[in-house]
């Protein structure tokens, strides 16, 4: 109501004020051109002046009569626009002043006129605050349900603001309430989430300590392996020396054995001939023998031929038995001798024999050896490549057993990065199980102050579906504009 | 005393007094005759004397004799034993008579390798129990007049029974 009245007292205003303004204005553009009519008028005078000097320097001719007439015609035209000029800004220097005093006294009557209105709105507001303080004392004893009434005045604006406040207030402990709330599900629900990661992460760092102890093992597993690597690799070289040095012997041996072999053979045809020497001195043995035996027949017939003619008692058939008793019994010793010569003969043919049969198996056993010699050398070949395949594929076994370990190692570091990690985790874990237990005592205590306003019975909506305030709403809308 | 010729037949040692012996011969050239038994080997023909030949192993039923033939005297028969080995007695061979246990095949004689000792089964009829002892072997002396007049001996048409 105040409003209006200003804005009629403004309203009246207004007109003078105008006036004054369209005076001034007047005033301004006929002073400009009595300025302007006047300077015109005295660079006239300057030219005429100018002329009239010329005239007494240098005489007058013709000529300049006439333009000195021209000029005092034209000195003469400005002077009738000044004093109209003068006599128009002098009117509306007076209707100025007028109009001023008129705007003065609008302003006084205005400002009188609002010293009534402020003074009367001042009351109203008095009475409107009063009751607005009234309506505004459950407030205090945390009331939200609250409603200041006022409309008007200050204690209107007052009103809305507080009711706005209230509003904000009662949006405030509900979002608050519905927050300690809220919280304290979220720190149950985060207490249950973070025992079941505490029971994980022990869990898990237990599991990290057998994966860590089994990575141990691996490590020392695969330092072993390649430590064996390493070994068999060192036996795989001294198998390789061995293989050639076998093969050398092999090949020696062989070199050997065809040199026993042609050794059996000179002595195959040694015994050879022996043999034949034996089997001839046998054959000589049994001509002797025939020979002995034909001689003891001899000696015996000469006996019996003796003993024949000793029955006729004659000197020279006993002379003749003597020798023929002399005869057999050399031919005896001889026969024996003979005998002995043919059973020693028969053995060393037996012997020889044997002999060369034993060299012709021993022939045939270094042939088949020397052949199995042949045969096994590719195969000595065969086992030294692959003993040098073994080798390398050791060497590499070994290399990737190193390169195993270190990366077993890194693992392992990386498993003790872990374990501290869980550690740390763990000791966070506790952390924020006392930052939860300081947030549930947080949101016991702002439950326990919001339990002490009172809010009205649609703060359990507000629980589920939080009213946007005015201000949020022009903060969200500022943000969406840009 | 008398003089004994020793001869062996399968190892069986035996002795012959030298009156019954002519000669021996080591090789003689034998003419088989058709019809007779196994162990007559024929007819030899030695500086104009026609031999008959008798093999006294085979005949003995042993091992048939590979050794020299002994020619038997004319007066004693006309025949020659081949048999293994002849031997010819020293001045020190004693004779004495056989008993009981050293006559036949009881009596163990020093035999010949590969020999059994003794007197053949065939043989023994035909010694006269005496024994030859010389450089300590024993040699049974055979009666050759009883064995060349034996009808065994004599008979040597071969025999298909």
């Amino acid at each position: 109501m105040s409003d209006k009245r200003t804005a009629e007292n403004q309203s009246r205003l207004l007109l003078p004020f105008t006036l004054l303004v369209l005076c001034v204005l007047a005033l301004l553009v006929t002073l400009f051109g009595l300025y302007r009519t006047s300077s015109i008028a005295g660079e006239r005078v300057a030219e005429l002046t100018s002329a009239w000097q010329s005239f007494m320097q240098n005489g007058v001719q013709g000529s300049d009569l006439l333009a000195t007439d021209r000029l005092v015609q034209s000195a003469a035209l400005p002077f009738p626009a000044v004093e109209s000029a003068a006599l128009w800004s002098l009117g509306m220097a007076l209707l100025s002043v007028v109009i001023l005093a008129w705007f003065v006294w609008a302003s006084r009557a205005d400002k009188i006129a609002n010293s009534a209105i402020i003074r009367q709105d001042s009351d109203h507001d008095a009475a409107a605050t009063a009751s607005l303080l009234d309506e505004i004392a459950p407030l205090l004893s945390g009331d939200l349900d609250v409603r200041a009434t006022a409309r008007e005045g200050s204690a209107g604006a007052l009103a809305d603001t507080i009711n706005f406040v209230v509003d904000e207030l009662k949006h405030l402990v509900s979002s608050q309430l519905a927050a300690s709330r809220m919280l304290n599900s979220v720190v149950d629900e985060s207490q249950v989430i973070l025992t079941g990661m505490e029971s994980l992460s022990k869990t898990q760092s237990e599991q990290l300590a057998q994966s860590s102890n089994t990575v141990s093992g691996t490590s020392q597993s695969t330092a072993a392996l390649s430590a064996s690597a390493l070994d068999v690799e060192s036996g795989s070289s001294k198998i390789e020396l061995s293989l050639n040095q076998l093969i050398a012997n092999a090949s020696h041996g062989r070199q050997s054995m065809d040199s026993v072999r042609v050794d059996a053979d000179n002595a195959i045809g040694l015994v050879q001939s022996v043999n034949d020497h034996a089997r001839s001195a046998l054959h000589a043995v049994i001509r002797i023998d025939e020979f002995v035996e034909h001689t003891e027949h001899m000696a015996i017939n000469a006996t019996l031929q003796s003993s024949s003619e000793n029955a006729r008692a004659d000197s020279s058939a006993s002379r003749l038995a003597t020798l023929a008793n002399e005869v057999s019994t050399l031919a005896e010793e001889f026969g024996r001798s003979v005998e002995d010569i043919n059973v020693l003969m028969h053995a060393v043919y037996t012997d020889t024999a044997n002999a060369m049969n034993c060299l012709r198996r021993m022939s045939k056993s270094v042939s088949l050896q020397i052949e199995e010699s042949e045969k096994q050398s590719p195969l000595l070949n065969a086992v030294t490549a692959q003993s040098r395949l073994i080798k390398s594929n050791v060497a590499l076994i070994a290399e990737y057993g190193a390169s195993q370990n270190r990366e077993v190692n890194t693992i392992s570091k990386s498993l003790d990065g872990v374990c501290q990690t869980g550690h740390d985790n763990s000791r966070a874990m506790n952390e924020a199980r006392h930052t939860l237990d300081k947030m549930k005592i947080l949101a016991a205590q702002l439950r326990q102050d919001t339990s002490e306003f009172k809010l009205p019975q649609r703060e359990s909506q507000l629980t589920h579906k939080p009213v946007k305030s005015v201000a949020r709403k022009a903060a969200e809308r500022a943000v969406i504009d840009g | 005393m008398n003089k004994h010729l020793f001869f062996a037949i399968a190892g069986h040692r035996y002795a012959l007094p030298h009156e019954y012996v002519k000669a021996v011969h080591s090789q003689l050239s034998l003419s088989p005759v058709v019809g007779t038994r196994h162990w007559f080997l024929g007819l030899a023909t030695f500086e104009g004397r026609l031999i008959p030949v008798t093999n006294l192993g085979s005949f003995c039923g042993l091992t048939p004799s590979e050794g020299c033939t002994v020619e038997l005297d004319p007066l004693t028969a006309l025949a020659a034993l081949k048999v293994d080995n002849v031997f010819v007695s020293s001045s020190k061979a004693q004779t004495h008579v056989a008993n009981d246990a050293e006559h036949g095949t009881s009596k163990k004689l020093p035999t010949l390798p590969g020999n059994s000792g003794g007197t053949s089964n065939v043989l023994r009829e035909f010694v006269t129990g005496e024994l030859v002892s010389d450089k300590g072997q024993n040699y049974h002396v055979l009666d050759v007049s009883s064995l060349v007049q034996s009808d065994r001996f004599i008979n040597i048409k071969e025999s298909f029974d």
